[in-house]
Protein backbone atom coordinates (compact mmCIF):
# COMPACT_ATOMS: atom_id res chain seq x y z
CA UNK A 1 0.00 0.00 0.00
CA UNK A 2 0.86 3.51 0.13
CA UNK A 3 1.43 6.24 1.89
CA UNK A 4 2.58 9.86 2.40
CA UNK A 5 5.17 10.12 5.19
CA UNK A 6 6.51 13.69 5.83
CA UNK A 7 5.29 14.83 2.26
CA UNK A 8 7.44 11.76 0.43
CA UNK A 9 5.16 8.47 -1.02
CA UNK A 10 5.86 5.54 0.68
CA UNK A 11 5.16 1.70 -0.03
CA UNK A 12 4.82 -0.16 3.18
CA UNK A 13 3.07 -3.30 4.24
CA UNK A 14 -0.78 -3.48 4.43
CA UNK A 15 -1.54 -3.58 8.24
CA UNK A 16 1.72 -2.09 9.82
CA UNK A 17 1.31 -0.24 13.04
CA UNK A 18 2.24 3.42 13.87
CA UNK A 19 5.29 1.20 15.93
CA UNK A 20 6.47 -0.79 13.54
CA UNK A 21 6.39 2.02 10.71
CA UNK A 22 8.91 4.13 13.21
CA UNK A 23 11.37 1.15 13.28
CA UNK A 24 10.88 0.67 9.57
CA UNK A 25 12.08 4.01 8.76
CA UNK A 26 14.36 4.60 12.15
CA UNK A 27 12.65 7.05 13.74
CA UNK A 28 13.54 7.44 17.50
CA UNK A 29 10.22 7.13 18.86
CA UNK A 30 11.13 8.57 22.18
CA UNK A 31 11.99 11.65 20.42
CA UNK A 32 9.43 11.79 18.05
CA UNK A 33 5.60 12.67 17.82
CA UNK A 34 3.04 11.37 14.89
CA UNK A 35 0.19 13.04 13.26
CA UNK A 36 -2.21 10.86 11.33
CA UNK A 37 -4.68 12.33 9.36
CA UNK A 38 -4.26 15.14 10.62
CA UNK A 39 -4.90 13.68 14.08
CA UNK A 40 -1.60 13.28 16.69
CA UNK A 41 -1.82 9.48 18.10
CA UNK A 42 -0.57 9.41 21.62
CA UNK A 43 2.04 7.41 22.29
CA UNK A 44 0.62 4.78 24.08
CA UNK A 45 -1.37 4.04 20.59
CA UNK A 46 1.19 3.27 18.88
CA UNK A 47 1.47 0.05 18.90
CA UNK A 48 -2.21 -0.90 17.91
CA UNK A 49 -3.27 1.94 15.47
CA UNK A 50 -2.62 0.32 11.91
CA UNK A 51 -1.69 2.80 8.84
CA UNK A 52 -4.38 2.00 6.13
CA UNK A 53 -3.33 2.95 2.15
CA UNK A 54 -3.67 6.63 1.43
CA UNK A 55 -2.93 7.64 4.95
CA UNK A 56 -0.89 10.62 5.48
CA UNK A 57 1.75 10.63 8.56
CA UNK A 58 3.89 13.24 9.89
CA UNK A 59 6.51 12.71 12.41
CA UNK A 60 7.83 15.74 14.13
CA UNK A 61 11.03 16.17 16.31
CA UNK A 62 12.81 19.17 17.90
CA UNK A 63 15.20 21.26 15.82
CA UNK A 64 17.63 23.99 16.61
CA UNK A 65 15.15 27.51 17.18
CA UNK A 66 15.13 29.99 19.77
CA UNK B 1 29.50 36.28 48.64
CA UNK B 2 26.38 34.78 47.92
CA UNK B 3 23.42 36.54 47.89
CA UNK B 4 19.82 34.89 47.70
CA UNK B 5 17.19 35.02 45.26
CA UNK B 6 13.86 33.52 44.65
CA UNK B 7 13.17 30.98 42.48
CA UNK B 8 11.83 31.75 38.82
CA UNK B 9 8.61 30.44 39.10
CA UNK B 10 6.65 29.34 35.87
CA UNK B 11 3.44 27.53 35.99
CA UNK B 12 4.52 24.37 38.38
CA UNK B 13 8.26 24.63 36.89
CA UNK B 14 11.07 26.70 39.17
CA UNK B 15 14.30 27.88 38.30
CA UNK B 16 17.34 29.26 39.16
CA UNK B 17 18.69 30.64 36.14
CA UNK B 18 16.89 33.24 34.71
CA UNK B 19 18.70 33.19 30.97
CA UNK B 20 16.39 31.23 28.56
CA UNK B 21 18.45 30.16 25.88
CA UNK B 22 17.52 29.12 22.34
CA UNK B 23 19.07 25.91 20.01
CA UNK B 24 18.83 27.55 17.04
CA UNK B 25 21.61 28.37 14.07
CA UNK B 26 24.83 27.78 15.82
CA UNK B 27 27.79 26.79 13.86
CA UNK B 28 27.71 23.36 15.14
CA UNK B 29 26.36 21.01 17.68
CA UNK B 30 29.28 20.65 19.91
CA UNK B 31 29.31 24.75 20.00
CA UNK B 32 25.90 24.70 20.65
CA UNK B 33 26.35 22.23 23.37
CA UNK B 34 29.68 24.70 24.78
CA UNK B 35 27.46 27.60 24.94
CA UNK B 36 24.67 26.12 26.90
CA UNK B 37 26.97 25.12 29.40
CA UNK B 38 28.50 28.67 29.50
CA UNK B 39 25.30 30.17 29.65
CA UNK B 40 23.94 29.04 32.98
CA UNK B 41 20.70 28.30 30.93
CA UNK B 42 18.46 25.71 32.77
CA UNK B 43 15.83 26.12 29.92
CA UNK B 44 16.48 25.45 26.47
CA UNK B 45 14.04 26.58 23.56
CA UNK B 46 13.85 24.09 20.52
CA UNK B 47 11.87 23.95 17.17
CA UNK B 48 9.07 21.30 16.15
CA UNK B 49 9.80 20.35 12.34
CA UNK B 50 9.91 16.88 10.40
CA UNK B 51 12.07 14.31 11.12
CA UNK B 52 14.22 13.06 8.33
CA UNK B 53 13.40 9.76 7.33
CA UNK B 54 16.26 7.35 7.87
CA UNK B 55 18.28 9.78 9.76
CA UNK B 56 18.92 9.19 13.65
CA UNK B 57 21.37 11.74 14.35
CA UNK B 58 19.04 14.58 16.36
CA UNK B 59 19.89 17.79 18.05
CA UNK B 60 19.13 15.67 21.24
CA UNK B 61 22.12 13.74 21.09
CA UNK B 62 24.12 16.97 22.31
CA UNK B 63 21.33 18.15 24.87
CA UNK B 64 21.19 16.87 28.33
CA UNK B 65 17.41 16.24 29.06
CA UNK B 66 18.12 15.45 32.60
CA UNK B 67 20.00 19.28 33.25
CA UNK B 68 17.96 21.58 30.40
CA UNK B 69 13.97 21.83 30.60
CA UNK B 70 13.22 22.01 26.91
CA UNK B 71 10.64 24.52 25.77
CA UNK B 72 9.57 23.79 22.14
CA UNK B 73 8.20 26.82 20.71
CA UNK B 74 5.52 27.71 17.94
CA UNK B 75 8.36 29.30 15.74
CA UNK B 76 6.59 29.37 11.68
CA UNK B 77 3.30 29.70 12.69
CA UNK B 78 0.96 32.07 11.28
CA UNK B 79 -2.46 31.19 12.68
CA UNK B 80 -3.43 29.80 15.76
CA UNK B 81 -4.47 26.82 14.51
CA UNK B 82 -1.05 25.94 13.62
CA UNK B 83 0.21 26.99 16.67
CA UNK B 84 -2.13 24.78 18.28
CA UNK B 85 -1.50 21.60 16.06
CA UNK B 86 2.35 22.13 16.48
CA UNK B 87 1.88 22.51 20.23
CA UNK B 88 -0.08 19.64 20.91
CA UNK B 89 2.75 17.90 18.50
CA UNK B 90 5.51 18.69 20.81
CA UNK B 91 3.36 17.90 24.24
CA UNK B 92 3.16 14.36 22.37
CA UNK B 93 7.09 13.58 22.53
CA UNK B 94 6.93 12.88 25.87
CA UNK B 95 9.73 15.90 26.54
CA UNK B 96 8.00 18.93 27.95
CA UNK B 97 4.62 19.85 29.33
CA UNK B 98 5.30 24.21 28.71
CA UNK B 99 5.11 25.37 25.11
CA UNK B 100 6.35 28.72 23.76
CA UNK B 101 3.55 30.06 21.89
CA UNK B 102 4.55 32.47 18.80
CA UNK B 103 1.98 33.10 16.25
CA UNK B 104 3.35 35.23 13.78
CA UNK B 105 2.00 38.28 11.56
CA UNK B 106 4.73 38.17 8.54
CA UNK B 107 7.68 36.66 7.52
CA UNK B 108 9.52 40.32 7.26
CA UNK B 109 8.72 41.74 10.41
CA UNK B 110 8.22 38.13 12.16
CA UNK B 111 6.09 40.30 15.02
CA UNK B 112 3.44 38.32 16.62
CA UNK B 113 -0.19 38.62 15.36
CA UNK B 114 -1.73 39.44 18.96
CA UNK B 115 -5.60 38.06 17.81
CA UNK B 116 -4.45 34.91 16.62
CA UNK B 117 -1.75 34.79 19.53
CA UNK B 118 -4.43 35.37 22.24
CA UNK B 119 -6.78 32.85 20.47
CA UNK B 120 -4.32 30.18 20.63
CA UNK B 121 -3.27 30.61 24.85
CA UNK B 122 -7.03 30.73 25.42
CA UNK B 123 -6.87 26.84 23.87
CA UNK B 124 -3.66 25.65 25.14
CA UNK B 125 -4.24 26.80 28.20
CA UNK B 126 -8.13 25.36 28.46
CA UNK B 127 -5.71 21.64 27.34
CA UNK B 128 -3.44 22.22 30.17
CA UNK B 129 -0.74 23.70 28.55
CA UNK B 130 1.65 25.79 30.48
CA UNK B 131 2.28 28.82 28.27
CA UNK B 132 4.69 30.87 27.97
CA UNK B 133 3.81 33.52 25.03
CA UNK B 134 5.34 35.76 22.32
CA UNK B 135 3.83 39.28 22.46
CA UNK B 136 4.68 42.05 21.16
CA UNK B 137 5.33 45.46 24.05
CA UNK B 138 2.25 46.52 23.95
CA UNK B 139 0.92 46.49 27.75
CA UNK B 140 -2.54 46.22 27.22
CA UNK B 141 -2.32 42.98 24.77
CA UNK B 142 0.18 41.45 27.60
CA UNK B 143 -2.59 41.82 30.23
CA UNK B 144 -5.45 39.96 27.80
CA UNK B 145 -2.92 37.04 27.22
CA UNK B 146 -2.13 37.20 31.72
CA UNK B 147 -6.16 37.37 31.76
CA UNK B 148 -6.54 34.09 29.37
CA UNK B 149 -4.13 32.36 31.54
CA UNK B 150 -0.59 32.31 30.30
CA UNK B 151 2.00 31.25 32.79
CA UNK B 152 4.10 33.82 31.49
CA UNK B 153 4.10 36.63 29.48
CA UNK B 154 7.39 37.16 27.04
CA UNK B 155 7.53 40.68 25.21
CA UNK B 156 9.67 41.52 22.64
CA UNK B 157 12.28 43.57 23.15
CA UNK B 158 13.11 44.40 19.55
CA UNK B 159 12.14 42.08 16.47
CA UNK B 160 13.58 38.46 16.30
CA UNK B 161 16.62 38.04 15.41
CA UNK B 162 17.23 41.93 14.48
CA UNK B 163 19.62 42.56 17.47
CA UNK B 164 18.01 46.33 18.17
CA UNK B 165 17.61 45.64 22.45
CA UNK B 166 14.96 47.19 24.14
CA UNK B 167 13.55 49.60 22.00
CA UNK B 168 10.81 50.68 24.31
CA UNK B 169 11.34 50.18 27.69
CA UNK B 170 8.41 52.05 29.17
CA UNK B 171 6.58 49.81 27.75
CA UNK B 172 8.06 47.16 29.10
CA UNK B 173 8.03 48.88 32.71
CA UNK B 174 4.11 49.24 31.59
CA UNK B 175 3.91 45.55 31.15
CA UNK B 176 5.88 44.92 34.40
CA UNK B 177 4.33 47.25 36.50
CA UNK B 178 0.97 45.13 36.03
CA UNK B 179 1.95 42.04 35.78
CA UNK B 180 0.77 38.90 38.20
CA UNK B 181 2.71 36.33 36.18
CA UNK B 182 6.88 36.56 35.21
CA UNK B 183 7.62 38.64 32.03
CA UNK B 184 10.51 37.28 30.13
CA UNK B 185 11.81 39.89 27.48
CA UNK B 186 12.10 37.25 24.27
CA UNK B 187 13.71 38.68 21.49
CA UNK B 188 16.01 41.74 20.07
CA UNK B 189 18.79 40.91 22.39
CA UNK B 190 22.16 41.85 20.63
CA UNK B 191 24.74 41.88 23.49
CA UNK B 192 25.27 41.57 27.12
CA UNK B 193 24.00 45.11 28.03
CA UNK B 194 20.39 44.68 26.73
CA UNK B 195 20.57 41.58 28.95
CA UNK B 196 21.51 43.70 31.88
CA UNK B 197 19.05 46.09 31.06
CA UNK B 198 15.83 43.97 30.39
CA UNK B 199 16.92 43.08 33.91
CA UNK B 200 17.05 45.72 35.61
CA UNK B 201 13.56 46.92 34.61
CA UNK B 202 12.77 44.01 37.25
CA UNK B 203 12.07 41.59 34.06
CA UNK B 204 11.85 37.78 35.64
CA UNK B 205 13.89 36.59 33.38
CA UNK B 206 15.53 37.22 29.02
CA UNK B 207 15.47 34.77 26.31
CA UNK B 208 17.87 35.13 23.59
CA UNK B 209 19.06 32.97 20.77
CA UNK B 210 20.81 34.82 17.72
CA UNK B 211 23.08 37.53 20.41
CA UNK B 212 24.45 34.18 21.36
CA UNK B 213 24.50 31.47 18.30
CA UNK B 214 26.21 34.40 15.68
CA UNK B 215 28.18 36.36 17.96
CA UNK B 216 32.35 35.64 16.50
CA UNK B 217 32.74 33.65 19.76
CA UNK B 218 29.46 32.11 21.22
CA UNK B 219 30.84 30.19 24.01
CA UNK B 220 32.25 33.69 25.19
CA UNK B 221 28.82 35.58 24.05
CA UNK B 222 27.48 32.67 26.36
CA UNK B 223 29.22 33.43 29.49
CA UNK B 224 28.68 37.33 28.88
CA UNK B 225 24.86 37.05 28.50
CA UNK B 226 25.22 35.24 31.59
CA UNK B 227 26.76 37.16 33.79
CA UNK B 228 24.98 40.26 32.39
CA UNK B 229 21.98 38.33 33.67
CA UNK B 230 22.95 38.19 37.02
CA UNK B 231 24.21 41.69 36.94
CA UNK B 232 21.18 43.27 36.04
CA UNK B 233 19.41 41.12 38.20
CA UNK B 234 21.25 42.07 41.26
CA UNK B 235 21.32 45.79 40.21
CA UNK B 236 17.33 45.45 40.13
CA UNK B 237 16.95 44.05 43.61
CA UNK B 238 19.82 46.67 45.00
CA UNK B 239 17.50 49.72 43.90
CA UNK B 240 19.18 51.64 41.86
CA UNK B 241 19.71 55.77 42.69
CA UNK B 242 17.52 58.20 41.10
CA UNK B 243 18.84 60.05 38.09
CA UNK B 244 18.96 63.60 38.71
CA UNK B 245 20.18 66.34 36.06
CA UNK B 246 22.15 67.94 38.21
CA UNK B 247 25.60 66.96 40.17
CA UNK B 248 25.97 65.43 43.82
CA UNK B 249 29.21 65.60 45.24
CA UNK B 250 30.36 62.12 46.73
CA UNK B 251 32.68 63.63 49.38
CA UNK B 252 32.26 65.97 51.77
CA UNK B 253 32.41 69.65 51.56
CA UNK B 254 35.82 70.82 51.97
CA UNK B 255 35.84 72.13 55.68
CA UNK B 256 39.32 73.71 56.04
Amino acid sequence: MRITLNGETKECPTGITIDKLLELYNFDKYRTAVELNSHVIPRKEHSYQIVKDTDVLEVVTFVGGG
Amino acid sequence: MEFVDKKLKIGKFEFTSRLFVGTGKYPSPDIMAQALDASGAEVVTVAVRRAKINESESLLDYIDTKRYVILPNTAGCYSADEAVRVARLARETGLSEMIKLEVLGDERTLLPDPVDTLKATTVLVKEGFTVLVYTSDDPIVAKRLEDAGAACVMPAGSPIGSGQGILNRNNIRMILESAKVPIIVDAGVGTASDVTIAMELGSEGVLLNTGIAHAKDPVRMAKAMKLACESGRLAYLSGRIPKRLYAKASSPEKDF
